[in-house]
């Protein structure tokens, strides 16, 4: 009997030996590369989603859902008693280093002679370092690989941060020249990797490394571009008609139109947000009649500390307010109801009600679920974080004069006119200023943890939270890595950990 | 019954010898058994032969030819009586005439009928069981005697008619076992295999054929995934060997079949367990975990049977577990922080596992045709059983029809052709369940018994309808009580349990047809061509409902999944049997060809209107929730195998086997593997030194054997590829794009799991062979167990790819031990045990690197760890409860002086040290009795249901009664916590769960003779019956017997469907 009785083809799969040799096939692998980050900030593996790791640890939220006790995972990364087996930084570790494995899959295999490759080749340079960059961010040395492992066991210790940043600064540099203004994308294809997406991420890796005379150019840059200008009104930043908007930069898309029903898909890989059904105010009971002011009951996680909300109520403004939060107060005054014997982590409940990112009925689908069909778009990088960043690097640099003009375009979108008590601050007095705006600007989209422990404030600010210095800001490398890596022991963990 | 060749042929050269000895050694070159009266062979003088491979029959006729004896050959024996002409001479003094039939009313021909008082005269019984015997005188004492039945005696006391019924002996050495393409004597078999026969399975009540394996020979473990009618049920033969799907190779009529759920247990006639290598090893390919044979019932020559079987029973729910009532929630929650205030004048208590349960009726009918020929034989059968849910009703009811045609024609002298048939058709509620989330008996624990199951307070349901929403209803149009403390994904499991609308259809066909040549005397060449086709269709919808937004929907969606197995296996095969003077050889060379393929389509779609009518897909005009999906499955293997078997004078027995397997799903340079097994056997009491009386039969067993297993193989390990499955992303339009990765890693290395076993064994049986005994020492070691291999995070990729990852060693000692007897006043009883041990343990893991299987709540449970039971359970140590605070005391395992996750260590593993079984059964006059018990020990579960998310989830009572409740109370649980890890990711949620179940206890009655000739049946028997009633164990949660669908997750129990004990009633009737 011949062998080739025992010879089958595998269904639906793509020979890699004959694949990305075609345009449609290289644009088909970076596709592959978003969706992976879809994935990562949706829920993959039960809600261990990006937008929980990167958020919850800051002052501005607290983990809420229905008791202290919701997803441990979660509250564990709001109370700084998460330890090295807790699930949500295993799998966002995961999520990161899938982009890396894609991206590299496509450097080191496409062939130079497709019409985009170029191109495509950019895109996926642009994500290996984005993933890259948030690695060494959250857990400081990591495991490197710029080609993927061939062999089915891992030996691959941690590698140096500089190694990191210099692959990364090579990956940004060369996208740069390569991609496109957002101006010159296709109608359709303006979700994609720009030029000016690759040149604010550049910069913030420079300032996070604190090298400020690199970083304000790149972001100075961005602010030149004019494919991008500040949104008129601050809260439709978030909804879906300004998907690829003019303050877009780098954003990860969802869609309604694939209409999930509560039969899943519940690994991730759903089309839609689930992560703002988490986000809305909590129903069964907790609050109700959210119509009056326009949202619609969510599970009430990643909610908004008191500190933050006193902050926002007192200095946002009126529309940063609005669209950031609303308090009690104002709440049943506009008719709503708060019952606490309703289910609800009331100890996460400071008194003001969770709006951004959260449940406004019209970013649903009409017909379908509307619990599991959001498709508001997580914004990674928009412009008035750019120009804070870049007021920042300035400012840092001693180029306060270049500094408070963007500060003040940010806080005249914000609906400030009067600029007389700030715009004479130079230097440090002027750093606070700068830091109080990301804290207005950006609360609750993430950003707020990773600024404070650059800035050396987590202490200050975290301290009765139950932040420790020398320990707290950075992630335990996951046990599953531990024990998977053979180049990993549990000596190699980060301080505090082991 | 034996399948002898009636070609027999003989060489032997006597002369003037006795006929006794040459009757001796026909007997041993043919296997074929004399039967006479000393008084027909008394005056012969001595003989001479010499013949050189003639026919058995040829030979008689020459050897007789010059005597005044005739013979006759009936099945196997040679009986002998005197010429007409010769019994004439005898003197006549008082004639005495019958009938000897057994105890189906069926005659027996040849029983041997001796005067005792003067042994040498006798004769034996016709072929229609008549006979007639000229006594010395009327008083004389008559003996009758036939091989395999008691012998009787009676007093003439100058009766004219006598009618004698014969019980089969206790046991029938020259059984044949049915072993890998072929038959063994019992006697010459060297390998370790258990049996079962017809008789222990009709007694069984459950309709699924394993069940009837469980408890009934040692080493084998049946493990049910689920107590709800129809579930599947796992087997593990002689431990878990294998990282995945560790069942053994089901092999029915010769073709292998994925399951055996499909059959009538009434349609069986043996089952026979390989557990050794040696003999599994013909099997090679997929023998690693043992090997199942099914051989179903044919007709018999000459006696046309008709047979129904008919069972009724109630089941009834059997569970220890038992939760918190209203007022020990009350103070549990209330010391453990929370308010519990239930609403103003309700006063609920309820129990919800009562609330779910029910007495449900289940039944089964089996009807069967079967007789037969000279040359054809031919069995029809149908059953049909339905059987409810004690949990959910008529919403778990399993349906099954199957019907069976069985034929064997000799068309020719040289060719034999036949065909095994059966088709079945069943259908089966299925009920969520095993899941933390959404499973109705998982929601019956969880739910607080503040919640009534009808909902009164109509404000509520109001504010649900005001917001949009549906409440559920039942078919009064009562609303269902909505949850007053209990948050989340949990609801009123009542609601569910009515609701759910998830039905899976499927329709098997399995049929082989074969042909066997027989063109030389010992030469068999057989051809067979089985099929398996499974059609399985699963529909599923659900009406709209509101509990809580965890608990909602909003949309009637209609699902559906379409599964195709066909399986087709050819098989080739030629032995050969030659014997010569004491030398027994038989040859075994063959090959086969297997091909697989299974695709399969999903459909879901939004539906018109509610109702299980709308629940097509053509009805709805908006197709934005229209989904389709599907898939396709193809593999092919072929094998070479040969094996032979010798035995010197039935006394000295060796057997080798090698089988060669080729299989698709391996990587190209792995494909290819052998598996060589050997086995020995001396069977010591044969030994003329041997003289010890009381031990009729002692054998000595050896084997060492390879087999092979590649059921967890996700094939093309070895091709890099990329795929587009499930990868799309929208455009700032939400026009999505589809994507392309590259998922998973290649692995060339990819080869067989090889299992390698080391068996010694004893058989022994004494006294008459009432005493049984045997003893079996196992070592089973499975290298290169594959498995999905989980690469460390960093490597990036999404999916795993299949690797050779360890090895795990089984090693047990198993005991079987049997008393058989019947007193002098006619009690017939048998007293059976059987005792295994079981070890596990995983000896090797590739790299070192532990990898993690079942989760719970997020965190890796269960490991696959060297130096640990297979996928045993990982969590916190306690050292019991500190008097002082009322926490658990976790154990510093790692001694750093802190506790932290790195202090997690085995707490529990789900494998047993101890399997046993016991059956007592007894039969008196008309009346019989049985008694049946199984059980384990050493066996943990992991409590693995509770929700730490939800903290006014219910509890077991355990957790309150046992409670801390003060400074210096030395209680076993700690201070009520609803949260802590240490409590719920510890050994406080791990139980002992060995058990002890009396599976049956059973009493029959057998109608009278007399009675059931008047109305023309041959024997009617019915019998009363109490299943699965009693359970002792101390574990606490729903069943101890906690199985899972999942391989590694065997024992963590999500909230099961336990086993129901039942109460039934049986008849059987013969015509």
């Amino acid at each position: 009997c011949s062998d080739s009785v025992l010879d089958k083809t595998p269904i639906g799969q793509f020979n890699s030996a004959d694949y990305l040799t075609t345009e449609e096939e290289a644009e088909a692998a970076i596709i592959g590369v978003y969706d992976y980050l879809q994935i990562g900030y949706n829920n993959y593996g039960d809600w261990s989603s990006i937008f929980f790791v990167k958020g919850l640890q800051g002052d501005d939220l607290n983990t809420g859902g229905g008791s202290s006790a919701d997803q441990p995972k979660l509250q564990q990364l709001n109370s700084f008693t998460y330890e090295y087996d807790n699930p949500a930084l295993k799998d966002v570790w995961h999520s990161f280093y899938k982009i890396v494995n894609a991206s590299n899959a496509i450097l080191n295999t496409i062939s130079p002679e497709l019409d985009n490759a170029e191109q495509i080749s950019a895109e996926a340079k642009f994500f290996r370092a984005y993933a890259y960059f948030e690695l060494v961010t959250m857990w400081g040395d990591v495991p490197f690989y710029t080609v993927n492992t061939t062999e089915i066991s891992v030996d691959n210790p941690r590698a140096d941060k500089t190694t990191i940043y210099n692959q990364i600064h090579k990956d940004l540099a060369e996208a740069i020249a390569v991609l496109p203004v957002k101006d010159d994308l296709a109608e359709g294809l303006k979700f994609r990797i720009s030029k000016g997406a690759a040149q604010a991420l550049k910069g913030k890796v420079y300032l996070y490394q604190e090298d400020y005379a690199s970083a304000h150019p790149l972001l100075q840059a961005v602010i030149d571009d004019d494919s991008y200008s500040l949104t008129e009104d601050y809260s439709t930043i978030w909804l879906k008609g300004e998907r690829a908007g003019s303050e877009s930069i780098f954003e990860v898309l969802y869609s309604s139109k694939n209409a999930h029903d509560w039969g899943g898909p519940w690994d991730g890989t759903a089309e839609s947000n689930f992560i703002v059904q988490l986000c809305g105010p909590r129903g069964d009971n907790s609050f109700n009649d959210l119509d009056v002011i326009g949202y619609t009951n969510g599970w009430g996680f990643n909610v908004p500390t008191g500190k933050f909300g006193d902050l926002l109520q007192a200095e946002a403004g009126a529309e940063r307010y609005t669209t950031s939060t609303i308090s009690e107060a104002e709440f049943v005054a506009a008719g709503g109801e708060v019952n606490r014997s309703g289910n609800n982590n009331w100890d996460a409940f400071e008194g003001y009600i969770r709006l951004k990112y959260s449940t406004i009925p019209s970013e649903t689908s009409e017909g379908g679920v509307k619990e599991v069909n959001w498709n508001t778009p997580f914004k990674l990088i928009r412009l008035s974080d750019v120009m804070l960043m870049a007021a920042e690097a300035y400012n840092r640099d001693g180029m306060d004069a270049q500094a408070v003009p963007l500060i003040r375009d940010v806080r005249e979108r914000a609906g400030f006119t009067d600029h007389s008590a700030w715009e004479t601050l130079t230097g440090d007095p002027l750093f606070d200023i700068i830091k109080k705006e990301r804290a207005l600007e950006l609360a609750f989209e993430g950003h707020r943890f990773w600024d404070l422990v650059r800035w050396g404030d987590a202490t200050t600010e975290l301290g009765t939270r139950g932040f420790t210095a020398g320990k707290n800001e950075i992630f335990p490398i996951p046990q599953e890595e531990i024990d998977l890596n053979a180049g990993i022991s549990i000596e190699d963990q980060n301080p505090g950990y082991n | 019954t034996s399948t002898y060749s009636q070609e027999a042929t003989l060489s032997m050269k006597r002369s003037n010898v006795s006929i006794e000895q040459i009757i001796e050694d026909i007997e041993k070159q043919t296997g074929y058994t004399f039967l006479y009266n000393q008084q027909v062979i008394d005056n012969l003088d001595v003989l001479s032969l010499d013949v050189e491979g003639e026919e058995l029959l040829e030979v008689l006729d020459q050897l007789f030819a010059s005597t005044s004896i005739s013979y006759r050959v009936i099945d196997t024996q040679i009986v002998l009586t005197k010429s007409p002409e010769a019994i004439s001479l005898i003197q006549q003094e008082h004639t005495l005439s019958g009938v000897v039939t057994d105890v189906n009313g069926d005659p027996i021909p040849g029983v041997t009928i001796v005067e005792q008082e003067n042994p040498s005269n006798g004769t034996i019984t016709a072929i229609d069981g008549t006979y007639t015997i000229t006594l010395s005188s009327p008083d004389a004492t008559v003996n009758y005697s036939f091989v395999g039945f008691e012998p009787q005696t009676i007093q003439v006391a100058g009766k004219a008619s006598v009618d004698i019924t014969m019980v089969e002996e206790a046991i029938d050495m020259d059984e044949v076992v049915v072993v890998g393409y072929g038959v063994q004597r019992k006697s010459v078999v060297t390998a370790a295999i258990s049996s079962v026969k017809a008789e222990e399975l009709e007694k069984v009540s459950n309709g699924r054929v394993e069940h009837a394996i469980q408890g009934r020979t040692a080493g084998v473990a049946v493990l049910p995934t689920s107590g709800a009618p129809g579930a599947s049920v796992k087997i593990r033969i002689r431990g878990t060997g294998s990282n995945g799907n560790s069942n053994p190779l089901y092999i029915v009529d010769g073709m292998k079949t994925g399951s055996i759920d499909d059959l009538d247990p009434n349609d069986i006639a043996s089952m026979e367990i390989l557990k050794d290598a040696a003999s599994a090893a013909i099997y090679g390919t997929e023998g690693a975990n043992g090997v199942v044979l099914i051989t179903t019932k044919s007709g018999t020559k000459g006696k046309a049977k008709i047979e129904y079987n008919f069972q009724y029973g109630i089941q009834n729910l059997a569970t220890n577990a038992e939760m918190m009532n209203a007022s020990q929630y009350k103070q549990f929650m209330e010391e453990a922080g929370e308010t519990i205030t239930p609403p103003a004048g309700e006063n609920y208590d309820t129990d919800w596992l009562d609330e779910i349960s029910e007495a449900a009726p289940m039944q089964r009918h089996s009807l069967s045709f079967s007789g037969g020929t000279e040359k054809s034989t031919y069995l029809l059968s149908g059953s049909y059983l339905k059987q409810d849910g004690a949990i959910g009703g008529e919403h778990a009811r399993f349906e099954r029809y199957t019907f069976r045609i069985n034929t064997k024609n000799e068309v020719a002298d040289w060719l034999e052709v036949g065909n095994n048939l059966n088709f079945s058709h069943s259908s089966r509620n299925i009920l969520p369940e095993d899941d933390e989330y959404r499973s109705i008996v998982n929601s019956a624990l969880l739910m607080d018994p503040y919640t009534p199951v009808i909902e009164s307070d109509m404000s509520r349901i109001d504010a649900i309808i005001a917001d949009g929403n549906t409440p559920l209803q039942n078919a009064n149009g009562d609303y269902y009580g909505l949850n007053r403390f209990v948050t989340g994904e949990t609801a009123n499991p009542v609601a569910f349990m009515e609701n759910t609308h998830n039905k899976e259809i499927r329709d098997k066909l399995l049929a082989s047809f074969y042909g066997t040549l027989k063109p030389l005397e010992g030469l068999n060449i057989t051809s067979r061509l089985g099929l398996e086709l499974t059609y399985v269709t699963r529909k599923e919808w659900s009406p709209k409902y509101y509990f809580s937004s965890e608990r909602s929907n909003n949309l009637n969606i209609a699902q559906d999944w379409v599964d195709k197995y066909y399986k087709a296996l050819w098989e080739n095969f030629a032995s050969y049997n030659k014997k010569f003077d004491n030398h027994d050889f038989t040859l075994l060379g063959g090959m086969s060809y297997e091909e697989y393929t299974h695709p399969n389509y999903y459909m879901k779609s939004e539906m018109p209107k509610e109702g299980e009518q709308y629940a097509y897909h053509d009805y709805y005009a908006d197709r934005d929730n229209n989904m389709v999906g599907g898939n396709l499955e193809e593999n092919t293997k072929v094998s070479y195998f040969g094996r032979l078997s010798y035995n010197y004078a039935s006394k000295y027995m060796l057997e080798a086997s090698l089988r060669r397997d080729g299989a698709s799903v391996l990587p190209e340079d792995n494909r290819w593997a052998s598996f060589a097994a050997v086995s020995a056997g001396w069977l010591i009491s044969q030994e003329d030194f041997w003289s010890v009386e009381a031990i009729d039969y002692l054998k000595l067993r050896g084997s060492w054997g390879q087999n092979g297993s590649i059921f967890n193989v996700n094939p093309f390990a070895d091709m890099a590829f990329w795929t587009s499955q499930n990868i799309n992303y929208p455009n700032e339009d939400e026009v999505l794009s589809g994507g392309s990765r590259s998922p998973r890693p290649t692995n060339p290395n990819l080869g067989w799991e090889t299992s390698e076993q080391t068996n010694f064994g004893v058989d022994m049986r004494a006294f008459n062979s009432k005493l049984n005994f045997s003893v079996d020492y196992y070592v089973k070691e499975t290298e290169g167990l594959i498995k999905g291999n989980r690469m460390a995070g960093s490597a990036g990729f999404g999916e795993d790819v299949s690797a050779n990852l360890g090895t795990v060693k089984n090693s047990g000692l198993e005991f079987e031990l049997g008393w058989r007897n019947t007193t002098s006043f006619g009690l017939k009883y048998g007293v059976n045990f059987n005792i295994s041990t079981l070890k596990n343990e995983v000896t090797e893991v590739l790299d070192d690197t532990p990898q993690p299987g079942a989760n719970v709540r997020g965190f890796n449970m269960t490991w696959f760890e060297e130096g640990y039971p297979i996928y045993y359970f990982k969590g916190y140590k306690t050292a019991g409860i500190d008097p002082a605070t009322g926490e658990p005391i976790v154990v510093d395992v790692n001694d750093d002086g802190e506790i932290t996750a790195s202090d997690q260590t085995n707490i529990g593993d789900p494998h047993p040290d101890l399997l046993y079984g016991a059956t007592f059964n007894m039969e008196y006059k008309n009346f019989d009795f049985n008694l049946f018990m199984q059980g384990m020990s050493g066996n943990d579960v992991f409590m693995a249901w509770f929700r730490t998310d939800r903290k006014l989830s219910n509890k077991p009572s355990f957790f309150y009664t046992d409670r801390w409740t003060g400074p210096g109370d030395n209680a076993s649980m700690p201070a009520p916590d609803n949260t802590s890890d240490y409590v719920y990711r510890s050994d406080l949620v791990v139980q002992d769960a060995s058990y002890m179940r009396i599976k049956q206890i059973q009493l029959g009655y057998t109608l009278p003779k007399s009675l059931t000739e008047k109305i023309k049946l041959q024997r009617v028997r019915a019998f009363v019956s109490l299943d699965d009633y009693f359970t002792f164990t101390k574990y606490e949660g729903m069943d101890p017997e906690a199985g899972s669908n999942e391989d590694n997750r065997q024992g963590i129990d999500k909230g099961l469907y336990p086993t129901t004990k039942k109460v039934m009633f049986g008849l059987n009737v013969n015509f």
